[in-house]
Order: C-alpha cells, then sequence, then structure tokens
C-alpha cells in the first residue's frame, strides 16, 4: 500500500498536533512520572524489608502489608492502586513476551491471577521493628530506599530536615524533608500522599464527567421540557460558592473517608461538563448524519452514545485535564482547611494544615507538600492547554 | 392492486400555538412497486419534510404529523410504535440525504458505518458484515472497495461519498428507497453517473424510490411519475411524458418557462414572479394567486381542490379541465 493511502484516525491527528507542543509534552511527561511515584509510593519509601533473612528463615514483610494492607486507614486506596500496579506489571511482561497484546482472554487472565495474592493474603498486622532489629544483628533485610513508612512515627517530635540541622549523627535516622508534629517523615508521606491526590483528582473527574455526559446529552438531544428542567437545576447548582458548599457538605460527614470525598466534589463539579456536552449535542443532533443514523433504524441510545458522543466529546476532554487540577487543588484545599480526608491519612494538604501554627518555624512543612501542588496543577494545565490546542482545528493551521 | 407505499391526506406542522407553520396539507399520493416517482418543487415546498416524514423522522426535528395515513404494504406506519418503526428504517424504507458531506459521522471509517446498518439489522458476524459491505461499495461503483471500507468520509471526493450513502441505503435491501436530493450538491457529469447508478439498482433490486429535487431534468430522465409541490399542497399530478408534453397548472408552466431552451431565442429566462409565500401566512384562496398571471377574482377567494382530468392526471386549478 502506499504511504499517503494510510488513514489517520481522529485520536492520531491529535496526538502528531499535541507532539509539537513541548509545554504539554513535558507537562505529560511529568504526569506520567507523578502517576508512576503513586503506583511504586510503597516500592519507594516502606519501612518494611522486602526480604528479611534471619537464623529461623527468611520472610517477605513488604509484600505482606503490600497485598493485605494493615496499617493504613484506607485499606481499599491502597489495594486498588497495588492491584492496578501488579495488573500493569502483567501486561508489560506480557506484551514484552507476545508482542502484540490482542487476545483478550489473555488479558482477562492477568486480571485474574493478579487478584490470588491479594486474596488469599491473610491481613496480620507486622508490628516487629525491623530497622532496630537490624542495628541489633537479629537479621538482615532489603530495604527501599527510604526507610520509613508513612504512619511511623520517629521521635514523636518535628525534626527539621536533616541536611539543615542535624541532631543524631548516627546514620539512621536521615530525614530529607524533615518530620511532622508526630515524628513521621515529610517525604515519605509525601510520596504516598501523591496516591491521595491523584486518587480524588482523577476519581472525582472520571465521576463528575460521566454524570454530566449523560445529563447533558439528554437535555441537549431530547431538548423541550427535559432541557428546561436540566439546565435550570445546573443553573441552581451553580449559583452556591462550590468551595464552601463542599466544606458544608463536608463538615456535617460522619465519615470523611477518601470515597465521600471524592464524591462530594464530583457531585458539584458535574454541572460545567453538563452544561458543554448539552450545547455540543444540540448542535451535532441537526446536522444529516444524525439524521441519517436514525433513518437506518438505529436506536436512540445508539444514536447519542455512539454517533452524537464522540463528535462532541474533544472539549469535554480539555475540560477534564483543567478539573484534575482543580480537583487536586481542591481536595489540597479541603485538607489545609481540616475538612479532607480524615487523619492519618495522607494528603498534601494534610502537611500544608501543618505548618499554619507556625509556619517560619516549621518552615520545611510548608514548602516541601505546596511544592507538589503546584507542581501537579501546572502539568496539568499544560497538558490541558496542550489538548486544547491540538484539538482545535482552527489553531491546527498556525503550528 | 395495492400500493406499496400510499400516502393519504398528510397534514404536517411544525410548532405549536395559534400560529403553526404548516409545512405540508393533504398530500395524497403514491409509489408502485419497481417504479420511480419525483416530488417536484421549490425550497421550502414541503417536500423533503414529506420525505422525512414517510420514515417518521420529522418527529425528532420538531415537525408533528397531525393527520392523515402512510400504508407501507398495507401497515399504517402511523400506528406503530418506535420499536417497529426502528425495524422499518434502513431495512424495508431507506432514504439517501441532500449533503453526502454531512450525512457521514466524521469520526468513523467508511466500513464501520457501513457495517453497522447490517450489524443493527441482521444476525450477522462482523467479518461477514464486512464482506457484505465491501461488495455493495464494489456495487456502487467505487474502485478500490478494501480501502475506502478504512478510509474516513474527510477523505472521499463527494460524489464517492454520495455513492457510499446509497450503498448504506442498499446494504439493508430496501423495498422504497427516499432519495432527497440525491444529486443537488454534485456537479453534472457525476449527477447522471449517480442517477444511471439508481436506475440499474432498482432494475436489479426491484426497488421503488421516491425521487425528491426541484431540478427538472433530473426528473425527465428518471421517473415515471410526478407530483408537482407548491406551498405545502400538491398541485399537479401527471406522468412523466405528458407533464413535460403539456403541463396544466400555471405553476408547472412557469417552472417549464424558467428551463433554458436551445429552441426559443430568448435573451433572458422567463422567471415567475414574486417568492414563496410564508408559511405561517399562507395567502387564502389558491396559495398561488399572488403570482399567477391566469389569477380571477376566485382564486382570492375559493381554494381549488385537486381534481382528477383524465386517467390519473390531476391538477389544482379553477380553470384547468373545465
Amino acid at each position: 500500500m502506499e504511504k499517503n493511502n494510510i488513514s489517520y484516525s481522529y485520536w492520531q491527528t491529535v496526538w502528531h498536533q499535541f507532539k509539537k507542543n513541548q509545554g504539554a509534552l513535558i507537562g505529560l511527561c511529568f504526569v506520567i512520572v507523578l502517576f508512576a511515584i503513586a503506583f511504586f509510593a510503597p516500592f519507594i519509601a516502606e519501612k518494611r524489608p522486602f526480604i528479611w533473612m534471619t537464623d529461623s528463615g527468611t520472610t517477605f514483610p513488604f509484600f505482606k502489608e503490600f497485598f493485605a494492607p494493615t496499617e493504613a486507614p484506607e485499606c481499599l486506596l491502597e489495594t486498588s492502586y497495588n492491584y492496578i500496579l501488579c495488573c500493569l506489571v502483567g501486561f508489560a511482561i506480557l506484551s514484552f513476551l507476545l508482542k502484540r497484546m490482542k487476545k483478550v482472554y489473555l488479558i482477562f487472565a492477568v486480571t485474574i491471577l493478579c487478584a490470588i495474592p491479594f486474596v488469599t493474603t491473610k491481613r496480620k498486622f507486622d508490628t516487629n521493628s525491623y530497622k532496630q532489629m537490624m542495628t541489633e544483628g537479629k537479621g538482615w533485610g532489603l530495604f527501599p530506599i527510604i526507610r520509613y513508612g508513612p504512619f511511623e512515627q520517629g521521635f514523636g517530635i518535628r525534626i527539621p530536615p536533616s541536611w539543615y540541622h542535624r541532631q543524631n549523627k548516627s546514620n539512621h535516622n536521615y530525614h530529607w524533608m524533615g518530620t511532622d508534629k508526630v515524628g513521621r517523615d515529610v517525604l515519605t508521606r509525601m510520596i504516598h500522599g501523591t496516591r491521595v491526590s491523584l486518587a480524588v483528582g482523577v476519581l472525582s473527574v472520571l465521576i463528575s464527567t460521566i454524570i454530566g455526559i449523560i445529563i447533558g446529552a439528554i437535555a441537549g438531544f431530547y431538548g423541550g421540557m427535559a432541557d428546561i428542567v436540566i439546565s435550570r437545576m445546573i443553573e441552581i447548582i451553580i449559583c452556591f460558592p462550590q468551595f464552601f458548599a463542599i466544606i458544608t457538605v463536608v463538615a456535617i460527614m460522619d465519615e470523611r473517608s477518601i470515597l465521600n470525598i471524592i464524591l462530594v466534589i464530583s457531585l458539584f463539579g458535574w454541572t460545567g461538563i453538563a452544561r458543554l456536552v448539552r450545547g455540543e449535542v444540540l448542535r451535532e443532533r441537526s446536522l444529516d448524519y444524525v439524521t441519517a443514523s436514525i433513518a437506518l433504524g438505529a436506536k436512540t441510545t445508539r444514536t447519542i452514545f455512539r454517533h452524537i458522543l464522540p463528535n462532541s466529546l474533544s472539549p469535554v476532554f480539555v475540560t477534564m485535564t483543567f478539573g484534575i487540577a482543580g480537583s487536586i487543588l481542591m481536595e489540597s484545599g479541603l485538607s489545609f482547611l481540616g475538612f479532607g480526608v480524615d487523619i492519618p491519612t495522607t494528603s498534601w494538604g494534610e502537611l500544608l494544615n501543618q505548618a499554619r501554627e507556625a509556619p517560619q518555624e516549621f518552615w520545611w512543612l510548608a514548602i516541601f507538600p505546596g511544592i507538589p501542588i503546584f507542581f501537579t496543577v501546572t502539568i496539568y494545565n499544560l497538558v490541558g492547554e496542550g489538548l486544547r490546542d491540538a484539538m482545535d482545528p482552527k489553531l491546527r493551521e498556525k503550528a | 392492486m395495492t400500493h406499496l407505499l400510499e400516502v393519504k391526506d398528510l397534514r404536517i406542522q411544525f410548532g405549536k400555538g395559534e400560529n403553526p407553520v404548516k409545512a405540508v396539507n393533504n398530500s395524497n399520493f403514491f409509489i408502485d412497486e419497481g417504479k420511480t416517482i419525483a416530488l417536484v418543487g421549490e425550497s421550502g415546498c414541503g417536500k423533503s419534510v414529506t420525505g422525512l416524514s414517510l420514515l417518521r423522522l420529522i418527529e425528532y426535528s420538531g415537525g408533528v404529523i397531525t393527520n392523515g395515513e402512510i400504508l407501507f404494504e398495507d401497515k399504517n406506519l402511523m400506528d406503530m410504535t418506535n420499536k417497529e418503526m426502528q425495524k422499518i428504517r434502513g431495512s424495508d424504507i431507506a432514504m439517501i440525504f441532500q449533503e453526502p458531506m454531512t450525512s457521514f459521522n466524521p469520526v468513523f471509517t467508511i466500513g464501520d458505518q457501513l457495517t453497522e446498518v447490517l450489524l443493527i439489522h441482521q444476525q450477522i458476524s462482523f467479518e461477514d458484515a464486512w464482506l457484505n459491505a465491501t461488495d455493495m461499495l464494489k456495487e456502487v461503483g467505487i474502485p478500490l472497495p478494501e480501502q475506502r471500507m478504512l478510509q474516513y468520509p474527510h477523505e472521499l471526493s463527494g460524489g464517492m461519498k454520495q455513492r457510499a450513502m446509497i450503498a448504506m441505503a442498499l446494504l439493508g435491501n430496501p423495498k422504497l428507497l427516499i432519495a432527497d436530493e440525491p444529486t443537488t450538491a454534485l456537479d453534472v457529469t457525476v449527477q447522471a453517473q449517480i442517477l444511471n447508478l439508481l436506475k440499474n439498482i432498482q432494475k436489479k433490486h426491484r426497488t421503488s424510490i421516491l425521487l425528491i429535487t426541484h431540478d427538472l431534468s433530473v426528473v425527465a430522465e428518471s421517473c415515471e411519475r410526478v407530483y408537482v409541490m407548491y406551498a405545502s399542497k400538491i398541485v399537479e399530478c401527471a406522468d412523466t411524458v405528458s407533464l413535460f408534453k403539456q403541463p396544466l397548472h400555471p405553476y408547472t408552466i412557469g417552472l417549464f418557462n424558467c428551463l433554458p431552451s436551445i429552441n426559443r431565442q430568448a435573451e433572458r429566462l422567463d422567471t415567475i414572479e414574486g417568492t414563496v409565500p410564508d408559511p405561517k401566512d399562507f395567502p387564502n384562496g389558491c396559495k398561488f394567486h399572488p403570482r399567477c398571471k391566469k389569477a380571477k377574482d376566485i382564486c382570492k377567494t375559493k381554494e381549488p381542490p385537486l381534481k382528477e382530468i383524465k386517467n390519473g392526471r390531476m391538477c389544482a386549478c379553477h380553470f384547468v379541465g373545465i
């Protein structure tokens, strides 16, 4: 086949344009890095060794905790992250071995296979302090790079970064970013906090997008009474100042788990996307191909979801990337004000909150968690901007 | 003998309230199996609306069929539920649209959209549907159909897209094909090819065709029977030969005078004076009277009924056939 006969799909074209935008490309790289940090968090920072060898035998305390988290209050979140990581590694190995992953049942098999250790490993709280045992010479272990767990309370006091002010000259207890008020390593908590922040950002936007798409599509396609009712409802919800409404709802909640926070943020966030989808669907439905698909006997749902939506989703994707940045900021703001995820679960905003008491004295608690928040919001905005430019055919000509 | 499709007293209006837009008023026509009929008229006279209403698609554009029967193989489409209609659309009655440029979904390949029709209506595997669709593309005269199946609509030319559109409509093996100005967006050579294609397909599959057009030369080339519409009403109906030999209604006569003719040495073409009346505010009496050269007082007050002149020829004018 000749070269100019190759057809480019829409996404290939978008990717081609996206690549030309350097800022967006750098942003995308950092987004990938962020996700890698979130998924590999326990491998980077954890107090338990991968392998623990003593005279009585070899054990794997790290993996026991990895497959059946006991320490973290948000077990579900930790387990899902770990499980997805396992599956991703499985897919990577599979695609490397088979070169091309095409068979659906292979993917299915990997997902089932990865679930086995999570189901079989028993939840047992492991109270051993392996680091102390190692210094006492009771055994030998292979530790992650940072030897602190996110909930490990060292001395129980705030310690400034070790390179700035060193109290204990021993080789252990080196805190790159100091510790918080109960002596937990800030760097470790920040790495583990990536999990919370990204989960809140991505999931809340995903949920609000799904709600927004369905409601917006109904309003746009059916018009009339449905449109009037939905549009007025959206306007009423938009009237509430979003941040304060969320604070109010969160404040009266009994349990501020991550899932609840995500749900509250997404319940207030769908209106923008619903409006966007409504407008796009309204424009698309008058086009001939929609009538043509109905004329060919397609059901209404098929027409909406298969024909209209793919044509009206590109602005939604752009809004989604900006939305993730917004949600992360929102979650940090909530945690900063003390309305975030219940302590001791880590999140960037919660660390900032600790600096509030005396930010000049405890400067490491203000600066270090502030950086990733700023950084994440910036890169998501960069990616969103790049995506917007790549999807806009008018801007495409200039690039 | 019953007809394949018979439309009785069809009335369509847009909008509710005191002053709705009456797009079609008391239309009656029929189509026999394997025949082609044409619906001719100016823009906005209600011919496209009539075409859409046969599949009850007009409901999706905000129109309402207020009266009448649409009998397809003696079943009234007006009584059918939405589900029953979905079965008929695309399999028994299919439609070709005016604008090939916008009638394909831009985000899917031609192949995806063609196979979709088969997957909706028939119990068929994706591979078989793909092969059938490729064959149909070949039948409508598209070169390299295997390659075209993988291309996106914007990569095809207008004529090619219209052929693909026809292929898509034919995939369900319909008994009736509604062609809404299928050649309007195309240049004349492609027009002729498309009309020939429709004729050949008609011979092969014994499909009936309802051709909606404003172009009398297209009518002369391909139809057996013509209905002329003016301002929401059918004003004349005749078989093609007698209509071209002797148009009866003043509007039809006017239409023919508008065509350039090589026999006449006219410097300017004739026109029909005035414009099509606003469908919200039709004139009383005969709707054509403000533009009619023969109009008398009776035309302003009494609307002429569509009456039969002789063997199937009908005309709605006070001064014809007396």
